[in-house]
C-alpha cells in the first residue's frame, strides 16, 4: 500500500477542536484492537536494532488499524482538514525496565511556533501503559509557550504536567512542538511507543462537526488551560482564538483592539467589543 | 600551618616585594576544590510571577549534583512560594530575567525562575 493522502468523515465537534487549540493534545483511549496491538510488539520486538522501523508503514494491517485508525484519523481529519497525508517515517521509544533514568523536558527539534497548524505528531502505545511503566509525560498548553531545547534541561516537576498513562492500542495526537518528556519506569517489562507525523495538504476550513449554537462571542477560549498563571493576562485568549479562526478558515478575520475587548472572557450584557464574528446560527 | 595562615603570609611577602608567583600556586593546589568537603545543593524554583510570595509552578532539587525525581503531586511539593524555600535555609543566588517576558504577543520559558542554593 503507497502511503499518499487520506480522507474520512469528520468526528470532532466545534467544543473537541477548540479543547485541543487550548491543551495541545488529545488521547483517544484503547482505540486499537488487542490482536493488532500484539502484532506490532511482534514486529517491534523483531526490529529492536532500530530506532526508526519504517519498514512498519508498509504493513496494510498497520496501516489500515492503526495509522487510518477510525477514531484516530476522524480526529486528524478535523485539525488537518481533507486529503490530509499519512505519516512516511516511524519512530520507536523502546524502553527496557527497570529504568530509573528520569526524562529531560524538551520539544521535538524541527519546530516552528506558529498559530496555524500544519501537522500532528501522534504517539500510540501497543501495550497497557500504566505509571509504572514509564509512560511520556505532556504539558498541555505548553505549544504557546516558547522555549528551547537546551534551556529545558534542568527543569523537572511542573504544576499541570500530564503522565499519558493509558490502556494497550491508546493513540495520542499532539501539537508538535509541545513540551514533553520521558518518565521512569519502575517495574520489569518494555514498553514500546511508536511515534508519527500526518501533514495537512489543503487549506484549513471549519468542516468538523459544526454545533449550530456554538457562540464565537463569548465562548471562554483559555478556561482550563493549565498555563494561564504564568503566561500574561489574558495572552492564551488571544492565542487560542488565533488558533481557532485558523483552523476555522478565518484568520483574516482574527483581531485583537486590546482592553475588554474580545476575545478575553467575561460577564457581559452584549456583545464583546470588537467580536469579528460568526454569530452563532 | 592553615590556608588561612599561609595567605596572610603572603600579603606580607606582597608588602615586602617577595611574593612570587610559584609560591601562591602551591597554596592554589592545596586548597580543596569544595570548602571541607561540602557540596553545593541547588533549587531552581520557577514561580508564577517575580515576587518571592507568588506560587510556584515548576521546580528541580539538584542535590550533590543529582536531580531529584519529586513529588508529581503539587500538593506534596516541599515549597509553596520561594519565600516558603528561604525560611527553610534556602539562598537566592539568581533572579528571574524579565528581558524574556517583554515581547507583546509571545510568552516564554516557565514563569520566573529563581535558583537558589543550600551548601549540605
Amino acid at each position: 500500500m503507497k502511503l499518499g493522502t487520506y480522507d474520512c468523515e469528520p468526528t470532532l465537534t466545534d467544543t473537541r477542536v477548540l479543547e485541543f487549540c487550548r491543551q495541545g493534545y488529545l488521547l483517544l483511549e484503547a482505540v486499537v484492537p488487542d490482536h493488532i496491538n500484539q502484532r506490532a510488539i511482534e514486529y517491534l520486538d523483531a526490529h529492536a536494532d532500530t530506532r526508526e522501523p519504517s519498514g512498519i508503514l508498509a504493513e496494510d494491517w498497520f496501516v489500515q488499524n492503526v495509522l487510518c485508525n477510525r477514531e484516530a484519523v476522524g480526529a486528524v481529519r478535523c485539525l488537518l482538514g481533507a486529503d490530509f497525508h499519512l505519516p512516511v517515517m516511524m519512530s520507536h521509544h523502546r524502553r527496557v525496565g527497570p529504568d530509573p533514568d528520569l526524562g529531560g523536558w524538551h520539544l521535538d527539534g524541527n519546530y516552528k511556533y506558529s498559530h496555524e497548524l500544519h501537522d500532528l505528531q501522534v504517539f500510540y502505545y501497543p501495550q497497557d501503559t500504566p505509571v509504572e511503566l514509564g509512560p511520556t509525560e505532556v504539558l498541555p498548553g505548553s505549544h504557546f509557550v516558547q522555549n528551547r531545547q537546551r534551556c529545558m534541561a534542568h527543569l523537572n516537576n511542573i504544576r499541570g504536567a500530564m503522565m499519558t498513562a493509558a490502556p494497550a492500542g491508546s493513540i495520542f495526537i499532539t501539537v508538535y512542538n509541545i513540551w514533553h518528556r520521558s518518565s521512569p519506569v519502575y517495574c520489569d517489562g518494555i514498553r514500546h511507543m511508536l511515534k508519527y507525523v500526518y501533514w495537512r495538504t489543503t487549506p484549513p476550513q471549519r468542516d468538523w462537526i459544526i454545533e449550530p449554537d456554538f457562540d464565537f462571542a463569548h465562548v471562554n477560549y483559555e478556561t482550563g488551560s493549565p498555563l494561564r498563571k504564568i503566561v500574561e493576562q489574558f495572552q492564551l485568549s488571544r492565542d487560542i482564538s488565533k488558533l481557532f479562526y485558523w483552523l476555522c478558515g478565518m484568520a483574516d478575520k482574527h483581531r485583537v483592539m486590546g482592553g475588554q475587548s474580545w476575545p478575553i472572557p467575561g460577564n457581559r450584557v452584549d456583545t464583546p467589543y470588537g467580536f469579528p464574528g460568526p454569530q452563532a446560527l | 600551618m592553615s590556608i588561612k595562615q599561609e595567605l596572610r603570609a603572603c600579603a606580607d611577602e606582597l608588602r615586602n616585594g617577595r611574593l612570587t608567583e610559584a609560591r601562591l600556586t602551591v597554596i592554589i593546589d592545596a586548597m580543596p576544590d569544595q570548602p571541607n568537603g561540602r557540596h553545593q545543593d541547588l533549587l531552581y524554583i520557577q514561580a508564577q510571577r517575580t515576587a518571592i510570595d507568588s506560587a510556584i509552578q515548576g521546580y528541580s532539587l539538584f542535590v550533590n549534583g543529582v536531580r531529584l525525581p519529586g513529588p508529581a503531586d503539587p500538593e506534596d511539593w516541599p515549597y509553596k512560594t520561594v519565600k516558603d524555600a528561604m525560611a527553610d535555609g534556602w539562598r537566592i543566588i539568581s533572579f528571574p530575567d524579565m528581558a524574556l517576558m517583554m515581547e507583546d504577543e509571545k510568552s516564554f520559558g516557565l514563569g520566573c525562575e529563581f535558583i537558589l542554593e543550600k551548601w549540605g
